[in-house]
């Protein structure tokens, strides 16, 4: 079983709202392994917008993804460049 | 962050509160929502094209249904100077395109001013702390007028904070 990490800082200026939370979501559950979010030592499911929801993060704020099954590095690969594509967000 | 939870909980009227809604679709549970807080005040008629045109383009952007029956239709506008929250109960559900494909029972509206970012931020965050309480939608949707709403938003603040 894979467990992978990475710390990314969210660089849309908006940070953590409805919107990217549901996209990352989305992206989470196209994969099968599970996904983590923590910010701050506040750890939710990386596949409920709810949870993602209550990290309120602003930009800036760094998230640590921790991935963890078979394809682990492929999910925690596209979540990374989902953030630093500032889910798809003009700024 | 306390104060902060608890200040947004001050947002909240009876006024903002509609229990007992009924609609057959999204767009018809959103329209009716609004108008009801017109009647009650909590909104201004002139303002409401404006507002349905912003709830509408947003949720054309993905449902704001995000999960275990509950919907934060949101958006920013320029013609407010603070935020506007209110909520509504529909005891029968409405099939909102939800992300988990279930239906809402629970519609949490947030109006942001457009210059205030973090507040915005804050306030998903503060609404969907409470969503996330399965205690909290429990009681909710067995509450039986808005001045128990307002209670129950007021203790549920304060034990998340």
């Amino acid at each position: 079983m894979t467990e992978v990490s990475r710390k990314v800082a969210l660089c849309n200026r908006h940070g953590l709202h409805a919107r990217p939370s549901t996209e990352f979501v989305r992206q989470a559950n196209g994969f099968r392994s599970i996904v983590e979010v923590e910010v701050r030592g506040q750890k939710v499911n990386g596949k409920s917008v709810i949870e993602m929801m209550t990290l309120g993060a602003p930009v800036g704020t760094e998230l640590l993804i921790t991935t963890r099954g078979e394809d682990a590095e492929a999910a925690l690969q596209a979540l990374v460049n989902l953030v630093l594509a500032r889910f798809g967000e003009k700024e | 962050m306390q104060a902060k939870f608890g200040s947004f909980a001050k947002l909240f009227t009876e006024s903002s509160i509609v229990l007992g809604h009924q609609a057959s679709s999204k767009e018809e549970a959103l329209s009716s929502f609004l108008d009801e807080l017109v009647v009650k005040g909590v909104l201004q008629r002139e303002h409401l094209k404006e507002i349905s045109s912003a709830l509408g383009k947003r949720e054309s952007l993905g449902s704001t249904g995000i999960g275990n029956g509950v919907a934060v239709p949101h958006a920013k506008l320029k013609t407010l100077d603070r935020a506007v929250v209110a909520l509504a109960c529909l005891p029968d559900g409405v099939d909102y395109a939800a992300i988990d494909g279930e239906p809402v029972h629970i519609l949490f509206l947030l109006l942001s001013p457009t210059k205030e970012g973090s507040t915005h931020v804050g306030l998903l965050k503060w609404i969907a702390t409470l969503a996330r309480s399965a205690d909290f939608r429990r009681f909710l949707l067995r509450s039986q007028t808005p001045r128990d709403v307002l209670a129950l938003i007021e203790e549920m603040s304060q034990e998340i904070a």
